[in-house]
């Protein structure tokens, strides 16, 4: 972190936004120990998370019984996942899967196993809404709540997919306005036979240049 | 003036300079048990947040040492804890033996002990050696300190050189209808909680006396600089309710 960076008061409602999201987060994998174990495990861990627009960074520290959100940290984290806010969502989400234009390039330094197991973890959470609920609302109350949330969370990510998949079929392929990402790794596939082609013909016009040079040569000596 | 003779504050009171500890100590020692519901309660959940912005402006990396003076109940030395790992070590620090066991528990119940100490020492004269700590965090503690240029001379001495001392505690408010209505609040609500949670008013009304009689931001900036830290700087936190005061060894 610079001297700069140091000398900036941290904001008081994004230090309360980061609180709640952790909060979150934790209260969450509570409800799913087998999950918060599995988190658990990497203990110590830091993961940085940098949005490149706006200019923001979020660093995940794994704690035994969770994790902890900071604005900054002097540490290296362990794995470092930087891009716009769509792509670190697409990423993160794992949108980019889906064939279509969500998802663009993420820079992901350090342990990418790491990163890959914590987001296999976050999809595997399985949030137990009628435990959070019962102490407030009796567990009769709480489990048809757990039911309807657990229905409509699998409603909503199924829905969610196919909005990502509409937006990415609309852009990329109706409207034409980008290219998919099939059409984007085709052109740079004929890029690179194009330009491994002039290199051959570059390669073909020297040997004959060298070629002339030589017969030229001989015939000067003949004469 | 010999030091029998010289006087302090305990809030509004005068009192001898050799008394104003043990009046300290009792303070806390009745809201040990409670302390954490009670800061909860008056600062309507805020001193959380306030903590972890100074954990923010520790920077502390792995591998390091921290105090955490006038530590309490360990609020902070369990995030320092996880935030030092295996390799680090935090010091739990304060003066006053209930505060402590009830701040060794946590940390125990936290799964922290393994690279955290507990030590019950005077800040006033630290006994560490010299150049020990990468950082030291008092937070809502050097207030209650009787000589404060003494403390902060000792954490100066016991800092490693680049470290820095971040001090969290009540300031003045930067604005006079905030100070009014602060005012009112901690002199009419404190002692009334106070007396409802931990069945003591007293010491919540020393609380509000004794941060009127606290010195404001740049008085403790200055105060800083006399003892030695370079790059003193503060914060405004609430509106100035608390500040944030920070400044390094060179």
């Amino acid at each position: 972190m610079s001297l700069k960076d140091q000398s900036r008061s941290p904001g008081l409602i994004s230090t309360t936004a980061l609180a709640t999201v952790e909060r979150a987060i934790n209260t969450a994998l509570r409800t799913d120990p087998a999950t918060a174990a599995k988190v658990a495990v990497h203990s110590g861990r830091l993961v940085a998370i940098e949005v490149s627009l706006p200019p923001m960074a979020v660093y995940a520290l794994i704690v035994e019984d969770g994790v902890e959100l900071y604005h900054r940290s002097d540490a290296t984290p362990d794995v470092a996942v930087k891009g716009s806010p769509m792509d670190l969502a697409a990423q993160l989400l794992d949108w980019n899967t889906r064939p279509g234009v969500i998802g663009g390039p993420v820079q992901i330094t350090g342990n990418s196993e790491l990163l890959q197991e914590l987001q296999d973890l976050a999809s595997e959470l399985q949030i137990d809404w009628g435990a959070l609920l019962e102490p407030i609302t009796g567990s009769e109350l709480a489990q048809q709540i757990d039911f309807g949330a657990r229905q409509f969370f699998g409603w909503a990510k199924q829905a969610a997919g196919r909005l990502v998949d509409q937006i990415g079929d609309y852009v990329g392929n109706e409207s034409g306005l980008i290219p998919s990402r099939r059409e984007v790794y085709e052109f740079g596939q004929d890029v690179d036979d194009i330009r491994m082609d002039v290199d051959r013909l570059e390669a073909r016009i020297q040997r004959f240049r060298a070629a002339r040079n030589s017969a030229s040569g001989e015939g000067s000596n003949t004469h | 003036m010999s030091d029998n003779e010289k006087v302090t504050h305990f809030g509004y009171q005068q009192v001898p300079w050799q008394e104003k500890q043990q009046k300290v100590a009792g303070v806390f020692r009745s809201v040990a048990g409670k302390y954490d519901v009670m800061n909860d309660l008056i600062s309507m959940g805020s001193h959380r947040i306030l903590k972890r912005m100074t954990i923010e402006l520790a920077g502390i990396r792995p591998g390091q040492k921290v105090l955490d003076l006038a530590g309490g109940t360990g609020d902070l030395a369990i995030k320092f804890s996880r935030l030092v790992g295996e390799t680090g070590q935090v010091v739990l620090a304060d003066i006053n033996d209930a505060m402590l066991e009830v701040g060794r528990d946590r940390l125990i119940d936290a799964g922290c002990s393994h690279n955290t100490q507990v030590a019950q020492v005077n800040g006033e004269c630290l006994p560490f050696e010299d150049n020990t700590f990468h950082c030291i965090t008092i937070a809502f503690g050097l207030r209650n300190i009787t000589d404060k240029d003494a403390a902060l001379r000792s954490m100066l001495r016991v800092l490693k050189p680049g470290g820095r001392l971040l001090v969290l505690e009540f300031s003045t408010p930067t604005n006079k209808t905030l100070a009014k209505a602060y005012d009112a609040y901690s002199f009419a609500v404190w002692p009334k909680l106070g007396k409802l949670i931990v069945n003591d008013a007293d010491s919540y009304q020393y609380l509000a006396e004794s941060i009127r009689m606290h010195p404001d931001q740049d008085t403790l900036q200055g105060m800083m600089d006399e003892a030695g830290f370079a790059r003193t700087e503060y914060f405004n936190m609430l509106g100035g309710i608390v500040a944030l005061h920070r400044g390094f060894k060179f």
